[in-house]
């Protein structure tokens, strides 16, 4: 006779997902905290320091373009989108597509990182560095006549590059109230960097299209954004370009013929790093470009 | 064996992957295009943050969802990834007071007094 044995239920011990997906998942857990330290910081000084006289700065105050931003985050997306699609080929063990696909990404993401180098290299050119950047309620003392000397050199630059133009004579005019007489300029720091705002503000348009014209517009605040800036999009880009490595090496085994099937779920590994990567610049974007 | 079964696909379809790139896309248009109506103040810059935070919020829970996995692994690894999200909130709320640090910059409240401010003792100099 038959009789209908009872299975004991099979107990399982720890979580029901591989080791590998755990271990990234508890990785990405410390990254959430660690990205989350950055940018809840930069959501406390944004709102709690800046006044009506002294605001944050504004994009074209910092050379921030956001169209630039956005096509970052596009990027990005992209790479998304192709990372997993690299899962899914390789899963049905279409290696030759997945591999292909591995490849964009890569692509991408280089994409990313030299638009972001680009940027860098802006923001070098501006002087729109930790430390470096006039403000206007610090322009006093050595900082005071350090800003002159600046903005002497670059009036200069400017009213001889734009000879015949509108700009040049303001520029001159300018340059006369720098003149020393009996061992005194005609205005101080601060009221100069008034001058030179509204110079600019006035002249926005030849600057934009002339990048090579530089005019050190004092910006309030624009040292503590210029941190802010670099640490949160520089940590990312570390990031960046540590998941470029793990690509790299992925396709290097491809190269040699050691990339299979079974290697499926440490591509996904990877993918779920640099979704992650993605998630981060989906809130940095916003955070530093348009809000 | 568990490791050829962890190597098969498990999760959304290849449709699936493309409509969500597709959602995302259009969701980095959308952000971009309320940032331009909030710079022509169309918007009220309230308005725009409220709506580009909302936007940033769906592409991270789709990319998350779908792209992740999450949508098949979510009821495995629920009970560490929310906890750290619920930290990664409190983190900021407990750093929202210091806020109120800059208030006395920005005229909302006056500074603080400096030195002290208690008054005299009776028979004692000011």
């Amino acid at each position: 006779m038959a009789h209908a044995v009872e299975e004991e239920p099979v107990l399982h011990m720890g979580v029901p997902v591989n080791h590998g997906k755990l271990a990234m998942w508890i990785f990405l857990a410390t990254e959430i905290m660690f990205f989350t330290g950055l940018i809840g910081v930069y959501i406390i000084l944004r709102n709690g320091t800046p006044t009506d006289k002294e605001p944050w700065p504004r994009p074209e105050d910092v050379h921030l373009r956001e169209w630039i931003g956005a096509v970052n985050t596009f990027v990005l997306i992209c790479s998304s989108l192709t990372v997993v699609l690299a899962h899914y080929a390789l899963g049905k063990g279409n290696l030759g597509r997945a591999v292909q696909y591995v490849a964009v990404t890569l692509l991408l993401g280089t994409v990313f990182l030299v638009i972001k180098g680009f940027e860098y290299h802006s923001k070098w050119q501006h002087d729109i560095l930790p430390g470096h950047v006039y403000e206007p309620s610090r322009l006093d003392l050595q900082r005071g006549a350090e800003y002159l000397t600046t903005i002497r050199a670059q009036l200069t630059h400017i009213s001889e590059s734009t000879a015949g133009a509108p700009i040049a004579s303001q520029c001159r005019e300018l340059l006369a109230k720098l003149e020393l007489k009996e061992g005194l300029a005609a205005t101080t720091p601060r009221e100069m960097g008034k001058e030179i705002k509204e110079l600019y503000e006035k002249n926005e348009k030849l600057f934009e299209e002339h990048p090579e014209l530089h005019l050190a517009v004092p910006v309030s605040f624009g040292n503590l954004w210029a941190s802010c800036y670099f640490v949160m999009t520089g940590f990312h880009a570390l990031h960046v370009f540590g998941g470029l490595v793990a690509f790299v090496i992925i396709l290097a085994m491809a190269l040699v013929g050691r990339l299979g099937i079974q290697h499926a779920n440490m591509l996904e590994l990877v993918g779920l790093y640099w979704h992650f990567v993605d998630i981060v610049w989906i809130f940095l974007f916003p955070l530093l470009y348009l809000v | 064996m568990a490791d050829a079964h962890a190597n098969e696909h498990h999760g959304p379809g290849f449709q699936a992957y493309l409509v969500v790139f597709g959602a995302l896309s259009i969701f980095t248009a959308v952000s971009f295009i309320v940032n331009v109506a909030v710079r022509n103040e169309s918007l009220t810059p309230t308005a725009g943050f409220v709506l580009i935070l909302t936007v940033a919020v769906i592409k991270a829970v789709l990319v998350g969802t779908y792209f992740m996995h999450l949508i098949v692994d979510w009821a495995k690894l629920y009970f560490f990834i929310f906890p750290t999200f619920i930290l990664a909130a409190m983190f900021v709320v407990v750093l929202l007071p210091d806020i109120v640090l800059g208030w006395p910059h920005q005229g909302h409240v006056p500074s603080p007094p400096v030195g002290n401010t208690a008054p005299p003792r009776p028979g004692e100099e000011p």
